[in-house]
């Protein structure tokens, strides 16, 4: 049996899995930190083909056919939207807002700073996790607060924390989580942009690169299609016609 | 079946709430004392298969934009509004107390006792939560705040603050209650003014809101494009044995 309907199959499934991505990046064109992610295409992997003659010689490499064996995440600035709001935040520059889960002891990431005060005083992310400063949860009451590049929190002149920023060093141990939130495991750096208040990070998502995409991968699905009716109609003669009685 | 069909449904309906904030912000923008709501978009849970982590769409989590409005003098009669981030006590006939920005006001007399009320026939408070009673004797209502000085003379009205106005639930009229589940509590306001015979306008920003329209109906017409194309796709699938 020929390779080739196994083959545009993994064609088929690859490209609807890269759909789903590019449909995400689509569905959180809006979402605030959010960072976009694509497919990493590979071969399956290749295999030696030999020719059956009595010595059997090779004849070169083949494949079975494409995998995503990654997904990319693009940590590219987005675009800073001046929004006027003392309690949003955006980052410039690569490091993250470390939060607290709202049932406390989990520690995660996010690039998405529109920060509220509960009913305690405490900072919070619009999900109800504490944001986290130098020195544990940032207490801020119904004060006034302002924050400058580096991150520190000023309530009437006087600095009562900075923000806990954390840049980690390598991008594996990070896992996407809901509510724009990544958990993170493994090393950190220092954190070398600015902290702008009154800002917001939109997401990095360019709806031209992902119209594209969606174009790009409708296509080729339909080209693998059109690849295994292919083969299917010549299989089809070679059981109805040469053996033809 | 091909996940981002629900991906994409998930943004669509999202840009529909989105819009549907706006389009309610507008409608609102001569409203007095109304606050603008915003949709915010965040991303869903993400799915691992084989390693790879595959998000699952968006989702909308509305906030209320609770920063004072503008200021413009009142046509009709009496009305008080809050300068500063305080809100005005108001009981309603069922006995619940909600807290607004700015009120029109009237003198109902009931059982004989002349009480201070709003437009709407809810009862204004003081700071003790008690009925505003006014004296008949007294041609003209003078209104003050707590935090104005006791010299003064003047009712004076219960005005409060939180210290997460944004998780106040809008009751419709301006006027809000507190969120228990959130834990709110009123705190008597000892900075806030009131401003007699003006009003508190929205906080609605009519350029921005519509950018947002633009942006919600671009923002919807590519995840209907997606919809459309992996529908197309689908079809292709179902094909393959034609």
């Amino acid at each position: 049996m020929d390779n080739t309907i196994y083959s545009a199959t993994t064609g088929m499934i690859a490209r609807q899995k890269s759909m789903n991505i590019t449909g995400n990046n689509i569905a959180n064109l809006e979402t605030n930190g959010y960072k976009r992610s694509q497919a990493v295409y590979d071969t399956f992997a290749e295999y030696l083909v030999y020719r059956k003659d009595g010595q059997s010689t090779e004849v070169g490499n083949s494949s079975r056919g494409v995998i995503i064996n990654d997904i990319y995440t693009s940590f590219e600035q987005g675009p800073i939207a001046n929004t006027g709001k003392a309690l949003d935040f955006a980052l410039d520059g690569f490091g993250f807002f470390t939060i607290e889960s709202a049932a406390g002891g989990q520690y995660m990431l996010t690039r998405d700073g529109r920060f509220t005060v509960d009913a305690e005083g405490f900072l919070k992310n619009l999900y109800g996790d504490y944001v986290l400063g130098q020195n544990g949860r940032i207490f801020v009451g119904n004060n006034a607060v302002t924050v400058d590049e580096q991150g520190n929190i000023f309530i009437g002149g006087n600095v009562i924390d900075s923000f806990l920023i954390t840049v980690p060093d390598a991008a594996e141990g990070m896992q996407m989580l809901s509510n724009g939130l990544i958990a993170y495991v493994g090393g950190t750096e220092a954190f070398a942009g600015r902290i702008l208040q009154g800002c917001l990070e939109k997401s990095n998502v360019n709806l031209i690169d992902e119209m594209t995409t969606m174009l790009a991968d409708a296509r080729a699905f339909q080209a693998c299609s059109q690849l295994i009716k292919a083969e299917d109609e010549l299989n089809r003669k070679t059981v109805t016609e040469l053996a033809k009685v | 079946m091909i996940n981002a069909f629900y991906v994409s449904k998930s943004g669509a309906k999202n840009y529909q709430y989105y819009l549907n904030a706006v389009a309610n912000n507008v409608a609102n923008i001569n409203t007095n004392g109304f606050k603008a709501q915003s949709v915010n978009f965040t991303d869903l849970l993400y799915s691992e298969k084989h390693g790879l982590q595959f998000g699952n769409g968006s989702r909308a989590v509305v906030t209320r934009d609770m920063s004072p409005g503008g200021m413009q003098s009142s046509e009709s009669g009496l009305s008080v509004m809050v300068k500063g981030d305080g809100f005005i006590a108001v009981q309603g006939a069922d006995g619940q107390i909600a807290y607004t920005r700015s009120v029109n006001l009237g003198v109902a007399n009931i059982d004989g006792v002349s009480y201070l009320v709003t437009a709407a026939g809810d009862f204004v408070l003081d700071n003790n939560l008690n009925r505003v009673v006014i004296d008949d004797a007294q041609s003209s209502i003078t209104l003050k705040a707590p935090a104005e000085a006791d010299g003064e003379s003047g009712y004076t009205l219960g005005v409060f603050t939180f210290v997460n106005p944004q998780d106040l639930i809008a009751l419709g009229n301006g006027k809000y209650v507190l969120n228990e589940e959130a834990g709110m509590e009123a705190i008597p306001d000892t900075a806030s003014t009131l401003a007699q015979n003006m009003e508190e306008t929205s906080n609605v920003d009519l350029i921005s809101e519509m950018a947002k329209m633009i942006a919600a109906q671009r923002g919807f017409q590519a995840n209907a494009q997606m919809i459309r194309t992996v529908d197309e796709m689908e079809y292709i699938a179902n094909n393959l044995n034609a």
